[in-house]
């Protein structure tokens, strides 16, 4: 009885190990960086600060969708291939396979294309690209 | 009988928790963070659940806290790439980069594990991290890694 209990639960175990899948990613070096220090001066924050106007949900290749919460602040942080790579500075973003990775958004033509983890400097595309809005900060 | 068994459960959790002045007070008391450096905040809001389960924290290979209950610690470190891991059963980890004058959160939470709870940390926005620190145990300050990864 026993041993079949530990079965049980090592099957179990395996499958809860199985179900978190890997975050697919590519090579993505930065090409550019318009980084800004947070210790910056406010009014050149706010050159490359912008304001997201509505909620956005996007899905990197792991699968967990991550909500871009309307209101939220974003500076552009850089250039990859695959588009602007904007850092959020007022959330904490993450993509999430068994272990969790630091992402920022990177947006092409409007959208969302995907997300760019700066710790490994790769690019994890997300299943569909989804539309994005953002203002400057300081404008109407 | 009972008043024996809840008073033991009561002694354990209090043995099992972080131990310290609040966050709150201790803060005034914590060196400013220079300007060259940002600081990093791991902490565990769980009492009850894998209390007896207390894995250290390392930054980077380096240990810099205990995923102890109702406590956080504090560590400044240069920019740079970083990793935190802790591990029981299996290793977790979470990665992030860090500027000059940025705070970070980690939490860390026992979750369900086969035999032992597994550690898992989290990175958290700076507003709910400074709501969930409010009441915790400052536990001390984590050595500031040699150099960023």
């Amino acid at each position: 009885m026993l041993s079949h209990l530990s079965s049980l639960l090592l099957a179990v175990g395996f499958v809860g190990l199985a179900a978190c899948s890997e975050v697919s990613t590519e090579p993505a070096p930065l090409l550019a960086t318009t980084q800004v220090s947070p210790l910056a001066s406010a009014t050149s924050a706010a050159e490359h600060t912008y304001i997201l106007e509505q909620t956005v949900r996007a899905r990197p290749s792991s699968g967990r969708a991550r909500a871009l919460k309307r209101g939220t602040t974003w500076t552009e942080f850089g250039t990859i291939t695959q588009g602007t790579v904007y850092r959020p500075l007022d959330m904490a973003l993450v993509v999430e396979g068994f272990d969790v990775s630091e992402a920022y958004i990177v947006v092409r033509d409007g959208n969302v294309v995907g997300f760019w983890l700066p710790v490994q400097k790769a690019f994890d595309a997300v299943e569909e690209p989804k539309p994005i809005v953002m203002k400057q900060r300081g404008e109407d | 009988l009972k008043r024996a068994l809840t008073a033991l459960v009561l002694a354990s959790t209090l043995v099992g928790c972080a131990s310290g002045p609040k966050l709150a007070d201790a803060q005034a008391d914590l060196p400013k963070l220079a300007e060259s450096q940002g600081r990093i905040y791991f902490y565990r809001t769980q009492v009850l659940t894998g209390l007896v389960v207390q894995p250290s924290i390392y930054l980077n290979g380096q240990k810099v806290a205990d995923c102890a209950p109702q406590g956080v610690f504090i560590t400044d470190a240069p920019p740079g790439d970083y990793e935190a891991t802790t591990a029981t059963e299996v290793e977790h980890k979470v990665s992030f980069s860090l500027a000059a004058g940025e705070e970070k959160f980690v939490r860390c939470h026992i979750g369900i594990g086969l035999f032992v709870g597994h550690a898992i940390l989290d990175l958290v926005n700076a507003d709910k991290a400074h709501h969930e620190m409010r009441d915790l145990a400052f536990a001390g300050r984590g050595e500031v890694p040699v150099a960023a990864k």
